[in-house]
């Protein structure tokens, strides 16, 4: 499983691979349609947890960038019909997918982590030492 | 969150962080920014996956969308004429954990797609990479389209 841990404000998109032309670039070719992927977001005692259906990515064609407390995951989508021949039948499109969130500041943004398998992205979002639960000991005398 | 005092008790700050949550998801759901990316991939992981089918001269391709779906719970049949792709998807979420949203869900789908041209189901050809499933099915010969040169007379 790879693992990308990404707290880099100014993070570029990463392209898997593709050439300029092909894709990545905002000042060359129009990206292809966004698609918002569907999420599933739950909390434990010390995280959050992201998890994001993006099938047809990679791990390096993920990019997630924390800035101005909002969390934003681009995952880019590299067109895949060019060598099967035409389309016959379309039921779907094909297209890079984008999604964001508002974070509090009870986030560490440094230590937020992530996996991607089997189309699923997984993004763990460590809550900040102020805001994790303590359990505290009461001293009996 | 900003003007959180010291004193604020850590399940107060917990909520408030649970609120800027579902306040964002809430926004971003709105219509009218939803209507800014296209929500189809609430439909990729229902009863029925859609599916998309391309072609060239030797094969078929079927592709559907199944994120999530390992391939040991994924069954591919096939006949001549027909295609047949069933599987579960299930959720991976602990069990203390809470739940502050949920798009994606556990589903049993099933998927029939009759086929333009015969197949030969013998040679096909199932791969699941990335939350994509492409089934190469190579036609039958006589379906296959052969590029004639046509010489002059």
């Amino acid at each position: 499983m790879n693992n990308l841990t990404n707290t880099d404000v100014n993070n570029d998109m990463t392209c898997c691979g593709a050439t300029r032309d092909q894709s990545c670039g905002t000042d060359t070719v129009k990206r292809t349609q966004n698609y918002r992927a569907p999420v599933d977001v739950y909390e434990t005692d010390s995280t959050f947890t992201v998890i994001a259906d993006m099938p047809g990515t990679c791990s390096d064609c993920i990019s997630i960038s924390v800035e101005n407390n909002m969390l934003t995951i681009d995952a880019e989508v590299r067109p895949r019909y060019d060598t099967l021949g035409t389309l016959r039948h379309e039921e779907y499109g094909v297209g890079d997918f984008h999604r964001s969130f508002r974070i509090g500041d009870g986030i560490n943004a440094e230590g937020i982590e992530a996996a991607y398998r089997n189309g699923v992205l997984e993004v763990t979002l460590p809550k900040a030492e102020a805001v994790v639960p303590r359990k505290i000991d009461i001293r009996t005398n | 969150m900003n003007t959180r005092t010291i004193l604020t008790p850590a399940t107060t700050a917990m909520d408030s962080l649970r609120h800027e949550f579902d306040r964002l998801f809430d926004r971003v759901t709105t219509p009218g920014l939803a209507s800014a990316w296209p929500t189809r991939l609430f439909d990729s992981m229902r009863p029925h996956p859609a599916a998309n089918l391309l072609e060239d001269d030797d094969n078929l391709y079927f592709e559907a969308e199944l994120p999530g779906v390992a391939p040991e719970n994924l069954d591919v049949n096939a006949s001549d004429h027909s295609l047949n792709v069933s599987g579960t998807r299930t959720l991976d979420i602990p069990d203390e954990a809470t739940t502050l949203r949920r798009e994606r869900s556990t589903v049993t789908f099933e998927r029939t797609m009759r086929l333009p041209v015969a197949i030969e189901p013998d040679a096909i050809d199932a791969r699941l990479e990335g939350g994509i499933l492409t089934i190469t099915l190579p036609k039958v010969r006589p379906a296959r389209t052969r590029r004639i040169a046509v010489r002059e007379a």
